[in-house]
């Protein structure tokens, strides 16, 4: 019995062994499955993978050839800008070369006709001076007054030729900057290598194309200084030297001619040096005339009884005039003169000074005479 | 067809609103220039109207002040912020202030500036204002500008934007005198300038005086009187006399006096670089029996020129040492000496200034477009507003301004019997970025006072009395809501506010009432 005791025992405890194994065995098999299973799907992901490889290099490669793509692409645009920046700063400065060397040639031709034209000026003078002292002493003290004025416009002139005063018309000014030559593709590459992305790259290209910017205006700011100045300079010796010589014999011819009506029939022997006298102040001008041609200037042509136009007429005082209305012409006090530009346009070299009509008009006379 | 939209322009623009002429600038590319307007430097503050109520600003409109000096304004800046009107003949339906004419002034510089230049329409200004200018004529200014169309980001005074200019020339740590002499006015103001950080540019304005009435013009005046009497030794004509009879029409005497004048100005412009001029004027009039009469070989030596206006720099001198002892300053405190201004190209004004105060002054910086260009360079630094919409957005200079001013005036109201209770100093210090507070505490002067009239004003001395000649009235407004009390039991508090541009707010406030009353700046 206790043998059969032992020996059932004993299978008990195989049975359960046998279980436990099998049960181990199961698990095993289970993880081995899972694993495996694993493994496949590790597998199949790897040949997934593997299968997609070749996009992952396109695409990577095409990331690459898009990021090369958006570089040329603004290197391209920033040439461009730059070269457009170039263009216009260069077709500024050669406006402003234009400027300064018109400026220049009619220096040049202005100061060549005063030296051609200083001897006869004075020999005008000096004949004024002789034809006056061969004048009888009634007429002498009667003209003795216009013969100063001529002799001071001979002073004047003598002024006007001095080298000092007339080398200002053909000083020129010294211009050598010229705007630096764009930058190269490589120049520009170089520029952005280092760039992090496209952002990066544009904020550094801007910045250049700033600092490009600004040095070229600066050029372009300078020759436009100094076209400014040689125009100036032309302008200021007209106005200072020679006009105010036109000025005296203006005057000077209005007022001896009325003299010498007056004296014609007390004096009628000696009208012919009278009148030989008053022709100075005629070819006086004539020669004056010729400078002004020479360097295109030209007389404002003014009528009387036209509109006063305050661009170019200014107005020293008014006067009253039945036959003209408020605001209009009535005399020309002052001449005014044009100037030929570069661009073969006129530009008011010095206003007029003209003397305006003001009626004082009752209410209804003014009404009248606005419509 | 598009329509073409007009983008503004991202440039701030520099303006020198002058009383004689005003210049433009505009900071570009590293640095001041200034725009021509009309082909000129700078352009006459004149506005005239014509009879078809067509107006005229500028040149055109300074040759109409002999025609028809009665539709012709000319010194505007003088009456900005007064109580003035004009009525021209030819737009008789509209009284025309100071501001409206400032207005025409503005719009015609701003319609006068070169796009290409600033590319796109001038939109976004500084305008420099004068040291001394109060605070009505401040915001007389301001509104001119803006009615212009100008969106103005700063009132700039007229000397600091002369000192910018000279701080970014190079790094300077200084205390400067900014010597202004222009056509019609004079200006003197003293700062201390820090310009030595790369970043970081620091003023402080120490004190401020001024001639209102005194310039070049008055020097040509002399002048030629001069010639003018040595004509009159020679021809017994006194072609500067035009009530006197003299046989001469009043047009031929200004005519001769117009040829003078001209003389007279090329003449003083020689004598700043030779030590003797000749004046030469063949038949500059005609007697009444018509014999010629010339200004014949009158030597002119700068001798001449500094008899004649002497008096009239030393003037100037005596201001400078009145500012300096207000910033209790001596001029050995003074690191230099700024000349600001076309008058003060005049050897003269140098010398005299190097005498009195033993220092050479500074003069490398054009004086005509000098504030120009340091509002420009001023508002180069400025950010535009949020909604600005531009052509293009310039770089902006890596710098920044900081400026410390000062008040320029005694503030404070009327109080009982005329008595004036100054509530802030002149020379009180204004830092830059918060403004001077100062409140005064007053009752009611009478019983059961329901409102008060709260009036404002400025004086250039301390005084007591509101009738004092030195004192101006500056605003008022209504302090209602008041409740009735017997006098002197409610309490009334007014606060005075001044910011860094000089603008003065003031608010009023009753003890019980919550109602209060500012006058602002705009």
């Amino acid at each position: 019995m206790n043998k059969q005791q032992d020996q059932n025992k004993q299978d008990q405890q195989t049975d359960v062994s046998l279980q436990n194994m099998r049960r181990l065995l199961n698990m095993c098999n289970h993880k081995l499955k899972a694993n495996t299973d694993e493994i496949e799907q590790l597998k199949l992901r790897i040949q997934i993978l593997e299968q997609n490889q070749p996009d992952f290099e396109i695409k990577s490669k095409q990331i690459k050839q898009q990021k090369t793509n958006d570089f040329e692409s603004i290197i391209k645009k920033a040439r461009d800008q730059e070269q457009e920046m170039i263009d216009l700063d260069q077709q500024k400065i050669e406006l402003g070369k234009a400027i300064i060397s018109h400026w220049i040639d009619k220096g040049n031709c202005l100061k060549l006709e005063i030296e051609k034209n200083d001897k006869g000026i004075m020999c005008f003078i000096e004949e004024s001076r002789n034809i006056f002292n061969t004048l009888p002493d009634e007429l002498k003290q009667t003209l003795q007054k216009y013969q100063d004025g001529l002799e001071i416009i001979g002073r004047m002139w003598m002024r006007a030729v001095n080298t000092v005063n007339l080398n200002i018309l053909t000083d020129q000014s010294v211009f050598s900057e010229q705007i630096k030559a764009s930058l190269t593709y490589v120049e520009w590459k170089q520029l952005i290598e280092n760039a992090k992305n496209k952002e990066d790259a544009l904020h550094i290209i801007k910045r250049k194309l700033n600092v490009l910017g600004r040095n070229s205006y600066q050029i372009v700011s300078k020759i436009n200084k100094l076209a400014s100045k040689q125009q100036k300079n032309f302008f200021d010796y007209m106005n200072t030297s020679i006009l105010p010589i036109i000025d005296g014999i203006t005057a000077g011819k209005k007022q001896s001619q009325k003299a010498i009506e007056s004296l014609k029939q007390k004096h009628d022997k000696h009208l012919s040096k009278l009148n030989q006298w008053l022709d100075t102040y005629l070819q006086l001008r004539l020669k004056l005339n010729s400078c002004l041609e020479k360097s295109e200037i030209r007389q404002m042509d003014i009528q009387i009884g036209q509109d006063v136009d305050y661009n170019c007429h200014e107005p020293t005082g008014t006067s009253p005039d039945k036959k003209l209305k408020n605001e209009q012409i009535k005399e020309v006090t002052l001449e005014g003169f044009e100037v030929s530009t570069h661009d073969n346009q006129f530009t008011i070299l010095r206003n007029a000074r003209v003397i305006v009509v003001k009626n004082i008009l009752e209410d209804s006379e003014e009404n009248d005479a606005q419509s | 067809m598009s329509k073409i939209i007009e983008k503004n322009s991202g440039y701030v623009l520099g303006i020198d609103l002058g009383t004689t002429n005003s210049a433009v600038a505009v900071f570009k590319s590293g640095a001041a220039e200034h725009i021509p307007i009309e082909a000129s430097k700078t352009m006459p503050s004149v506005v005239s109207v014509l009879r078809n109520g067509d107006m005229l600003v500028g040149n055109s409109a300074k040759g109409r002040s002999i025609v028809d000096p009665d539709n012709t304004v000319s010194s505007i800046k003088r009456k900005m912020g007064e109580n003035w009107e004009k009525e021209f003949d030819g737009l008789p339906d509209k009284k025309y202030t100071p501001t409206d004419l400032s207005v025409e002034i503005l719009s015609k510089i701003k319609n006068s500036i070169d796009e290409n230049i600033i590319e796109g329409t001038a939109k976004y200004a500084v305008i420099c204002v004068p040291a001394n200018f109060d605070d009505a004529k401040k915001k007389a200014t301001k509104k001119a500008a803006e009615l212009a169309n100008f969106s103005v980001l700063w009132l700039l005074e007229e000397p600091v934007a002369a000192s910018y200019a000279y701080a970014l020339e190079r790094k300077r740590d200084q205390t400067i005198l900014v010597y202004d002499l222009g056509g019609g006015t004079f200006d003197v103001t003293i700062l201390k300038l820090n310009s030595t950080d790369t970043k970081t540019k620091r003023f402080n304005v120490l004190a401020k005086e001024g001639i209102p009435d005194l310039g070049g013009d008055d020097f040509d005046q002399r002048l030629m009187k001069r010639v003018a009497n040595d004509l009159m030794k020679h021809s017994g004509l006194d072609i500067l006399n035009l009530k006197k009879d003299q046989g001469i029409s009043v047009n031929k005497l200004l005519e001769a006096q117009q040829k003078l004048k001209d003389a007279v100005s090329n003449a003083k412009h020689e004598l700043t670089e030779s030590l003797n001029a000749v004046i030469d004027i063949p038949n500059i009039v005609h007697d009444e029996e018509g014999a010629p009469h010339h200004i014949d070989n009158f030597e002119l030596s700068r001798d001449h020129l500094n008899e004649e206006i002497g008096d009239l720099v030393q003037k100037t001198i005596d201001t400078v040492q009145t500012s300096l002892d207000n910033a209790k300053l001596t001029v050995g405190d003074i690191d230099r000496i700024i000349l600001v201004g076309g008058s003060t190209k005049i050897p003269l004004v140098k010398e005299m200034i190097e005498k009195a105060f033993k220092k050479e002054p500074y003069s490398d910086t054009d004086p005509d477009t000098a504030i120009a260009k340091g509002a420009a360079i001023f508002g180069a630094t400025l950010t535009l507003p949020a909604d600005a919409d531009t052509e293009t957005i310039p770089e902006k200079p890596n710098f920044e301004f900081f400026v410390d001013n000062i008040v320029t005036h005694h503030l404070g109201i009327e109080t009982f019997e005329g008595l004036f209770s100054c509530l802030i100093d002149k020379g009180t210090d204004i830092p830059e970025k918060e403004p001077v507070i100062a409140t005064g505490h007053y009752v009611t002067p009478r019983d059961n006072m329901t409102e008060l009239a709260i009036r404002v004003y400025q004086s250039s001395e301390q005084v007591e009395y509101i009738s004092s000649e030195e004192v101006k009235f500056i605003g008022e407004f209504f302090l209602t809501g008041i409740p009735p009390k017997p006098k002197g039991q409610e309490k009334i508090i007014v606060h005075f506010e001044i910011d860094a541009q000089n603008v003065l707010k003031v608010t009023a406030n009753s003890s019980s009432s919550s109602k209060s009353l500012e006058i602002k700046s705009e």
